[in-house]
C-alpha cells in the first residue's frame, strides 16, 4: 500500500484536482484506491457525488473503529472514498489530545494495509498539527504548483519546513498545475525551476476548462473528457508518479531539502 | 464482505421483471443494453487459478473491443478488467499492472486455456441516488454455452451487485426477487453452470495421487489405484506435450513416469518376472525420449540468466551468448522430434495398451504377494529406500563425481514418491519432519545435478565446434560460462554436507514416519 498525499500550503492549487483524477486513473488501472477528504469544505466528496458526512464525526475516525464503516464506494470500479465532515475543522484540536499527536493518521491508516493498493490524501491548506501527520504517514507528498510567485515562495517554505524538522521519510514530488503557456512567466518558470529541483516532475497539468466542468459533472476529467488535453496530462503525470515510486523502491531515491535553500 | 447476489429468473422475464422491481422499490435506475457478446472463461489446464478463488474471462463485445476481467470466484467481485488487443497466452505476456501482477504468481508459466464460450447479451443496470451517484449496480445475463456441437441457453440470470457504502438499495431489492415468481437463488457465477453443462469439473486434474491409501487395503489394489492414475497423469499431458502448450505438460508427464517407474521397481516383487522386465525397459525407453527436451527446456531457462553468471566485461558479450542459446535450440528442436516420433509411435501406444489392460485386469493383482497389507509392505519400501540414502550419503563428498551425486538424487527423489504415494495410509502429518528435510537434500542435490547438466551440455558443444572450420561465435562465450558453473557446482557440492548431516541426524521424524500408524495417529491426521 502506497500513501499519496495531495498537498500544499497553499490554496485553490489544484489539490483536489489532481487527488481526484489520480486516483480515478489508479482505479481504472485495477489498483484498489482509497481517496481521503481531509478538508473539511468537502470538495473531493462533492466531486464523487458523496455526502460530506462522516456518522461518528471525526472524533469516532480518531478512535479508529468506525474509520472501514465510513468508507463509501464510488461510481468507479476499485475506487472508493472516506468522505469529508465538516467536524474534521477540530481535526487538529483532536490530534493534540492524541498520545502520539504526530502519528495518529499513521496508525489510523495502518489497518487498510492489504486493503488497497494506493490511498490518496487530499489534504486541506495550512501548515498545521493535521499537516505534520500527513507528512509521518505518506509515500509521496505531491505538491501542486501554480507557476507564480506566491506559489513557489509556499513551496520553498514547505521545503525548508520538512529539512527544519528532519521530515526524511517521504518523497516530495512537485508539479505544476494550472500552467498558461500563453504567459511569459509561466513559461519561464516551468522552464527554470526544474532545473533547480530535479525531483519535480517533467508532466505539467495545463490550464484548461475542462478541469472546471468536474464541478458540473461530478466526476474524474477521464471519465467525461478522456481524450481532452487536461486527461491527457493526468495520464502522463500518474504514469510518471508510478515511475518515481518504482525508482524509489529501488534505489530509495529521495527529494533533497536543500533544493528549497537554492530556491530561497 | 461484500458479494454479488445471483436469481434465476423465468425466461425472458429479467429486463422487465427487475425493471418492476426497482420501480416498486422506488430505486432511480437507468438500463443500458450491452449488444451480442462473446465471452470465454479460461484457466490453467490444472485449475491453477479456481484454485485460487479467481476467475478470468474475456468479452468481446460487437464493436470488436475485448475486455479481461478477473473476478473473485466467491464474493463474484471484479478485481481487475484491462481492454486488450489479443488475449495473452501467458501471464507474463500481459501488459504491465494489476491484472498481470495478480496473475503472474499464480498461473507462472502455465499457459490460458479456453474453458467454455459463451455468446449473449447482457442489460446493465446502475441504481443512482438523488445526487445521481451509483448505489446499486445490477445486471441480466441471457447466454448460450457452445458444446462444440450446439449452443445450450443457460438460465437468465440477474446478478446484483452492492456499491460498498450503500445498504438500502440492496435490503429493498433482495426481499422482492426473491418473492418474484417463480424466481430462485443461484449459488455460484455463470461459470459454474456453463461448466455443469460441458461436463467440466473444476479441479478435477491432479498431478500427485489424490487416492487415499486406507490401511485395511492390500498392497496389490493400492499399487493399481496408483499406477491407474499416473498412467491417467501421463494420458492428460500427452496433448498438451505434442502442441507445445506450455513446458509444464512436459514435466508434469515425466514426473508421473517417474513415479511410475519408482513404484514399479519398488513393487517387481507383485508382478510377474516377464510383466517387471517389460514394463521397466518400456517406461525407461519413455524417459530417455522426454528427458532431453525436458532438459533443454531448463537449459534455456537457465541461459536466460547467463550474462549475470559473467563479469561485468563478458557479460557484453550477449551475442555470444544468443548465438548459444540458438544451438541449444536447434538441439531442442532436434530432440522434440524424436519425442514426437516417439509419442506417436506404436510402441508407446501398446505400451499404454498393455499396461492399461493389465491395470484394469483385476485378478491379476490379488494373489500372496499381492495381498499383504499395503501399510506395511510401504513402509518395508520406505525403510528399505531410506537405508540406499543414508548409504549413498555417506559415501558422498564434495570431490564425489556427478554421477554419484545423481545416484544419490534418484534415491532421494524415490524415498520421497513413495512417502507422497503412500501418505494416506500413514497419515500425512507424520511425514511432514521427514519430507521437510528430504525436501531440503532434494534441492541441492537439484541444483547440483543442473549444473552438471549444463556443463555435460556446453561440453559437448565446445567438443563439437572445435572440429568445425568456422565455429559459431558461441565458443567464445562457452570457456568463460564452464568456469563459473563448475565454480557454481562445487560450491553446491560444499554444501551438500551439511544438507545431509540435518537428514540423518533426525532420528525423531525418521522413527515417527517408520512407525506402523495407530488408529490415533489417524484421527489426528483427519482432524
Amino acid at each position: 500500500m502506497k500513501v499519496i498525499a495531495c498537498y500544499n500550503i497553499k490554496g485553490g492549487v489544484g489539490k483536489t484536482a489532481a487527488a481526484v483524477n489520480l486516483a480515478y486513473l489508479s482505479a481504472r488501472e485495477g489498483f484498489r484506491t482509497l481517496v481521503w477528504d481531509l478538508d473539511p469544505q468537502g470538495a473531493a466528496s462533492f466531486y464523487f457525488r458523496v455526502s460530506a458526512y462522516v456518522p461518528a464525526g471525526a472524533e469516532g475516525l480518531m478512535r479508529g473503529s468506525s474509520l472501514r464503516a465510513s468508507i463509501k464506494g464510488t461510481d468507479h470500479e476499485n475506487l472508493d472514498l472516506l468522505p469529508a465532515d465538516f467536524s474534521y475543522r477540530n481535526l487538529d484540536l483532536l490530534l493534540g489530545q492524541a498520545i502520539k499527536p504526530q502519528r495518529c493518521l499513521s496508525a489510523l491508516l495502518k489497518p487498510l494495509e492489504g486493503e488497497y493498493d494506493y490511498i490518496f490524501l487530499d489534504c486541506p491548506p495550512g501548515i498545521t498539527l493535521l499537516s505534520e501527520n500527513i507528512f509521518r504517514a505518506t509515500d509521496v507528498l505531491l505538491v501542486p504548483t501554480i507557476p507564480t510567485t506566491l506559489s513557489l515562495r509556499a513551496l520553498d517554505q514547505l521545503l525548508k519546513f520538512c529539512r527544519r524538522e528532519g521530515l526524511n521519510d517521504f518523497s516530495i514530488l512537485p508539479f505544476f498545475t494550472m500552467v498558461d503557456v500563453r504567459r511569459a512567466l509561466h513559461r519561464r518558470i516551468v522552464e527554470e525551476l526544474p532545473k533547480q529541483i530535479p525531483a519535480m516532475l517533467t508532466n505539467f497539468i495545463p490550464y484548461a476548462a475542462d478541469v472546471e466542468q468536474m464541478g458540473l459533472r461530478r466526476s474524474a476529467v477521464g471519465a467525461f473528457a478522456s481524450q481532452g488535453r487536461s486527461a491527457r496530462a493526468y495520464e502522463d503525470t500518474w504514469w510518471e508518479i508510478k515511475m518515481r515510486l518504482e525508482w524509489i523502491e529501488e534505489d530509495g531515491l529521495r527529494a533533497t531539502y536543500a533544493e528549497g535553500e537554492r530556491m530561497a | 464482505m461484500l458479494k454479488t447476489y445471483h436469481y434465476a429468473l423465468p425466461r425472458q422475464a429479467g429486463s422487465e421483471a427487475l425493471s418492476n422491481i426497482l420501480r416498486a422499490a422506488g430505486l432511480p435506475f437507468l438500463c443500458t443494453p450491452v449488444p451480442t457478446l462473446e465471452r470465454c472463461y479460461y484457466d490453467s489446464f490444472d485449475w491453477r487459478l479456481y484454485a485460487a478463488n479467481l476467475l478470468l474471462f474475456s468479452e468481446k463485445s460487437r464493436d470488436g473491443r475485448v475486455r479481461l476481467r478477473l473476478r473473485e470466484l466467491d464474493s463474484g467481485f471484479d478485481l481487475v478488467a484491462i481492454d486488450v488487443t489479443d488475449i495473452p497466452c501467458f501471464a507474463a505476456e500481459m501488459p504491465r499492472g494489476v491484472m498481470r501482477d495478480r496473475l503472474l504468481p499464480v498461473l507462472k508459466g502455465r499457459r490460458l486455456l479456453p474453458l467454455a464460450h459463451l455468446t449473449g447479451r447482457r442489460d446493465e443496470f446502475r441504481v443512482f441516488d438523488a445526487e445521481r451517484k451509483t448505489v446499486m449496480r445490477a445486471c441480466v445475463e441471457r447466454h448460450r454455452v457452445d458444446t462444440g456441437d450446439r449452443q445450450v441457453r443457460l438460465r437468465e440470470r440477474v446478478e446484483v451487485t452492492p456499491v460498498r457504502g450503500f445498504t438500502e438499495p440492496l435490503h429493498a431489492v433482495l426481499p422482492l426477487l426473491e418473492r418474484y415468481p417463480e424466481s430462485q437463488v443461484l449459488e455460484g457465477d455463470l461459470f459454474d453452470e456453463a461448466l455443469q453443462i460441458l461436463d467440466r469439473h473444476p479441479l478435477d486434474y491432479h498431478a500427485r495421487p489424490t487416492l487415499k491409501v486406507e490401511r485395511g487395503d492390500t498392497v496389490g489394489a493400492a499399487a493399481r489405484a496408483i499406477f491407474l492414475h499416473l498412467l491417467g497423469v501421463i494420458e492428460a499431458n500427452e496433448d498438451g506435450v505434442r502442441q507445445e502448450l506450455d513446458a509444464d505438460f512436459l514435466h508434469d508427464l515425466r514426473v508421473a513416469l517417474r513415479r511410475t517407474r519408482t513404484l514399479l521397481r519398488e513393487m517387481h516383487h507383485i508382478l510377474s518376472a516377464p510383466h517387471f522386465a517389460h514394463y521397466r525397459d518400456e517406461f525407461t525407453w519413455l524417459a530417455s525420449i522426454t528427458g532431453p527436451v525436458r532438459d533443454l527446456d531448463v537449459q534455456l531457462e537457465a541461459s536466460a540468466r547467463y550474462a549475470d553468471l559473467l563479469e561485468p566485461a563478458q557479460a557484453s558479450q550477449h551475442q555470444d551468448i544468443e548465438a548459444l542459446r540458438g544451438l541449444l535450440r536447434s538441439q531442442r528442436t532436434a530432440q522434440r522430434r524424436f519425442l514426437l516420433e516417439g509419442l506417436a509411435s506404436s510402441r508407446y501406444r501398446s505400451l499404454k495398451k498393455g499396461w492399461r489392460a493389465l491395470l484394469e485386469a483385476q485378478e491379476r493383482w490379488t494373489g500372496a504377494e499381492c495381498d499383504e497389507p499395503a501399510v506395511e509392505a510401504a513402509l518395508a519400501m520406505m525403510r528399505h529406500r531410506h537405508a540406499r540414502v543414508m548409504e549413498r550419503g555417506e559415501k558422498l563428498d564434495a570431490q564425489s563425481a556427478d554421477k554419484n551425486f545423481h545416484a544419490m538424487r534418484k534415491q532421494v527423489k524415490r524415498l520421497r514418491y513413495l512417502i507422497e504415494l503412500f501418505d494416506g495410509a500413514l497419515a500425512a502429518h507424520r511425514a511432514h519432519g521427514v519430507l521437510t528435510n528430504l525436501k531440503a537434500l532434494q534441492k541441492v542435490l537439484g541444483e547440483h545435478q543442473d549444473f552438471a547438466v549444463h556443463i555435460a551440455v556446453l561440453e559437448q558443444i565446445q567438443e563439437s565446434c572445435a572440429t568445425q572450420d568456422r565455429p559459431s561465435p558461441a565458443v567464445r562465450v562457452i570457456a568463460p560460462l564452464l568456469d563459473q558453473l563448475r565454480e557454481r557446482r562445487r560450491a553446491v557440492a560444499e554444501d551438500f554436507a551439511s544438507v545431509f548431516s540435518r537428514f540423518a541426524k533426525d532420528e525423531k521424524a525418521r522413527k515417527k514416519l517408520f512407525r506402523v500408524p495407530s488408529d490415533a495417529d489417524h484421527q489426528e491426521s483427519a482432524q
